[in-house]
């Protein structure tokens, strides 16, 4: 191959790598966020797991999606979920309206995407919040936390 | 009877059917049309262990279970027993990750089981407007809507 048509061909891969939404930041739709991480999956795992303590969460509970996947026969890449919950969050929820207990805990998935990326997504609490009397501002505060977790675990 | 003793009577029983009203008034108030509640006959324990035995009567798994009750007393609130079971199996997760992965964070299922004024209650969202709202999952939703509903009548019987 020639030096032009090679540059020819590197501008072409550069501009289908950064038009490629795969490997972007993205809101999935109005309530769904993802976010690729640019760390093998246990990596992002453990980081998400440390931050997630550091913004003093609860993990009460992580099932693990890649063994329950092979319970039914499909082979699939690290993917698991974290059930996170602080109790002193609950407080405002309870106070406010007790139905919204239904939306707790909150929820992060976090999946393989390939040797080098991870990606994480979860539902914007203030989405699921917002149809509960007086925990719409509450819900923007659970967004930026979350944001933050998983803003952690990028670095 | 005499005719006082009639009256009596009606008047008892209209204030037995008011009240009822106003009991059903207040649980459709709660209720949203993405909802799903009933009223358990037992009492909350028992509601508990009855939704777990129904979840795991539909060949699904029960993940955990949030004491809502017991997380909350870590922070000296005094909160009514109140519980969220998570649930689902992978046969369900295969055909969203297969359908449109998307609709990961919607799984697993939940029920809520709460203690209110009038005895134990099973509330859950309906999975038609959760997992059910996205592009080729409609069907998984309505089907799951029934399978929800059938765990929850579990404790009606």
């Amino acid at each position: 191959m020639n030096a032009k048509r090679f540059r020819w061909l590197a501008a072409g891969l550069a501009v289908v790598a950064i038009s490629s939404p795969a490997w972007a930041d993205q809101k999935v739709s109005q309530t769904i966020i993802e976010k690729v991480i640019d760390q093998p999956y246990p990596q992002a795992v453990a980081k998400i797991e440390a931050a997630i303590k550091g913004a003093r969460f609860m993990i009460i509970g992580e099932p693990n999606y890649q063994q329950m996947q092979r319970m039914v026969g499909r082979e699939r890449r690290g993917a698991k979920a974290y059930f996170i919950f602080r109790p002193d969050l609950g407080t405002p929820v309870f106070d406010n309206d007790f139905n919204a207990a239904m939306e707790i805990p909150l929820k992060i998935l976090i999946y393989e995407a390939d040797a080098k990326k991870t990606i994480v997504r979860y539902k914007l609490p203030s989405s699921a919040l917002a149809d509960y009397n007086g925990l719409s501002a509450f819900g923007k505060d659970l967004d930026k936390m979350l944001d933050n977790i998983v803003g952690a675990a990028s670095k | 009877m005499t005719t006082a003793g009639s009256r009596m009577l009606v008047g008892v029983l209209v204030g037995c059917f008011v009240g009822a009203v106003s009991v059903a008034a207040q649980q459709q108030g709660m209720m949203r049309p993405d909802r799903g509640m009933v009223m358990s006959k037992y009492g909350y324990d028992e509601t508990v262990s009855r939704v777990k035995q129904a979840i795991e009567g539909q060949q699904m798994m029960v993940l955990f279970t949030a004491d809502h009750q017991q997380m909350l007393s870590m922070v000296q609130v005094k909160a009514p027993p109140m519980s969220t079971i998570e649930f689902f199996h992978p046969r369900y997760g295969k055909r969203i990750f297969e359908g449109n992965r998307e609709a990961s964070p919607e799984i697993p299922l939940r029920i809520l089981v709460m203690e209110g004024d009038k005895g134990a209650m099973v509330t859950w969202v309906k999975p038609s407007t959760t997992i059910g709202k996205y592009k080729g999952l409609e069907s998984l939703g309505t089907e799951l809507d029934s399978t929800l509903q059938q765990i929850a009548t579990s404790v009606t019987k």
